[in-house]
């Protein structure tokens, strides 16, 4: 039992879209915090 | 010199880069610190950004970004998922960050805890355990920084592990943990964006079609959902990436340092956003055969696809992911490792009156010894440390339930916990000799639930929660 090419493009293609959302939202954050004063 | 390997002046020009404008930082975060609070835990009042960047970028070691397209290389499509499943160990941590805090709102380690909760004898096992595992980990990592900076470019190995070393101790020593969180930040946003970028144009350069085309004519296991192996390697990283996380100091120290109420959301939020960086870095791995490449050994399987890829920019961005990787591990390991000797040793054993300043100033004395008893044995570079971290999963798998139950379980006593972690450890690691490496951690952490669930059985002792809150 193999996985087929489309299983795999959506496996790889979900996951990549999760890992470049994530920068932006480590950055959202960081200028939240740091408007809040809630940093450190 | 192949074509994934920087030239020497390119490598030591964003050595020296890296290590002036992490230090510089690390001192200019660090110029306000002035108790062991400040120091060792960032002042008790991390914010949500921070905490869950540092989560990340600490759990993405050099083996996220070289192990996984390795194992994904070895085990196919099962070796990229087992490996993605250590984000578990974050996941699960969430609320038990949130009942560390609200245990011991004073506490400093993992040590402290076990101290108070259990006593002298599964004190001294956790010890141990957590000794060994740390300085384990974090002798790899040196060695790793050698060997992998001499592999991605022209520089000897004995100067990439002391660039390396040199550069973390410098900003840990300087800043504590807000330097090791602060540069954590920028470290995580440079591997994923690297990594994402790397995967980009994977995806637009090979295609699909044609790696699927490919793998199913030259190596269809890779493709294969019932390879024996790779299933039981996908499980036995479960309890492995359980275990490192609830036992080490790394971890715990984060969730005393980070605000009130932000430990569960930020330690929940970082397992989320780490899960898919594995298939990420791993899937690249699959085109290698697409690209005609055979790497000269399976952990050099990512560098070299980047390198063809990218040309000799892949050989910089490698190089730059492989280094923040390895620089957000070890100065965490540095900075968890030197608290936990600082209060559960000196502290504990020697200089229990021990004022602030005394504490602050033996806190960064360990910090440069760790940093050169590392070297030292770095520098003899024993192939054998990477097989011994493989067999720290049947030590650490041993140590989940004590936490688990201990946090939650008011009738385990110390006598048990101690004998839990000793047995499953002993048990794990004739698992580990007599079948192999992928099972040592599921064999100890469930001969250590047994024994647990045995104590609990026949306690009559129930232990109140606010002695907790009292002793520390």
């Amino acid at each position: 039992m193999t996985i087929s090419e489309s299983a795999l493009t959506i496996l790889v293609y979900v996951c990549l879209c999760a890992s470049c959302i994530s920068p932006l939202l480590l950055l959202y954050w960081l200028i939240r915090d740091i408007k809040g004063k809630k940093l450190w | 010199m192949t074509d994934f390997m920087l030239g020497r002046e390119t490598a030591l020009v964003i050595l020296v880069l890296f290590g002036l404008a992490w230090v510089g930082w690390g001192w200019y975060l660090g110029r306000n610190n002035r108790t062991i609070e400040d120091y060792a835990l960032a002042g008790r009042s991390v914010g949500f950004a921070m905490a869950t960047a540092t989560a990340m970028a600490t759990w993405i070691t050099s083996n996220t970004t070289l192990v996984a397209p390795q194992l994904t290389y070895q085990f196919g499509v099962w070796g990229m998922l087992g490996y993605s499943m250590a984000a578990l160990g974050l996941i699960l941590f969430a609320p038990l960050a949130q009942r560390i805090r609200q245990l011991l709102p004073n506490g400093f380690t993992s040590g402290d805890f076990i101290y108070q909760r259990y006593g002298r004898f599964a004190w001294a096992m956790f010890i141990i355990i957590s000794l060994c595992y740390a300085f384990g980990w974090l002798v790899s990592l040196g060695m790793a920084g050698g060997l992998l900076l001499s592999s991605l470019s022209d520089l000897s190995y004995l100067t990439g592990m002391t660039a390396i070393l040199v550069i973390c101790v410098g900003y840990t020593l300087l800043g504590g943990l807000k330097a090791v969180i602060a540069t954590d930040f920028v470290q995580s946003i440079v591997i994923i964006t690297g990594v994402v970028i790397v995967a980009w144009v994977c995806i637009d350069t090979v295609g699909f079609d044609t790696m699927h085309t490919t793998l199913t004519r030259e190596q269809p296991e890779l493709l294969n959902l019932l390879f024996p192996a790779a299933i039981m390697f996908f499980f036995n990283n479960i309890f492995f990436g359980i275990g490192e996380i609830f036992h080490s100091n790394v971890w715990w120290s984060r969730a005393f340092a980070f605000g009130p109420g932000i430990g569960k959301k930020s330690y929940l939020t970082a397992g989320l956003l780490w899960l898919p960086i594995p298939v990420v870095t791993g899937f690249i791995a699959l085109a290698a055969s697409s690209l005609n490449l055979v790497p000269p050994s399976a952990d050099m399987v990512g560098p070299m696809v980047a390198a063809k890829l990218l040309g000799s920019i892949g050989a910089v961005f490698i190089f730059v992911i492989v280094f923040s990787a390895l620089a957000s591990s070890m100065d965490s390991l540095l900075a968890a490792t030197s608290d936990l000797l600082t209060q559960d040793i000196v502290k504990k054993l020697f200089v229990p009156d021990a004022s602030s300043d005394t504490l602050l100033r033996a806190n960064r004395y360990i910090v440069i010894g760790l940093g050169i008893g590392t070297w030292c044995i770095a520098a003899f570079k024993l192939a054998t440390l990477g097989a011994l971290l493989n067999f720290t999963g049947a030590f650490v798998a041993s140590t989940i339930w004590p936490i688990v139950f201990g946090l939650y379980q008011p009738k385990l006593t110390g006598r048990w916990a101690g004998l839990a972690m000793v047995a499953g450890t002993t048990c794990g690691l004739i698992g580990y000799f007599a079948i192999g490496f992928y099972v040592a951690a599921i064999i100890s952490c469930g001969v250590s639930l047994v024994c647990c669930r045995i104590g609990i059985m026949q306690s009559k002792d129930y232990f109140q929660w606010h002695e907790l809150e009292e002793k520390g």
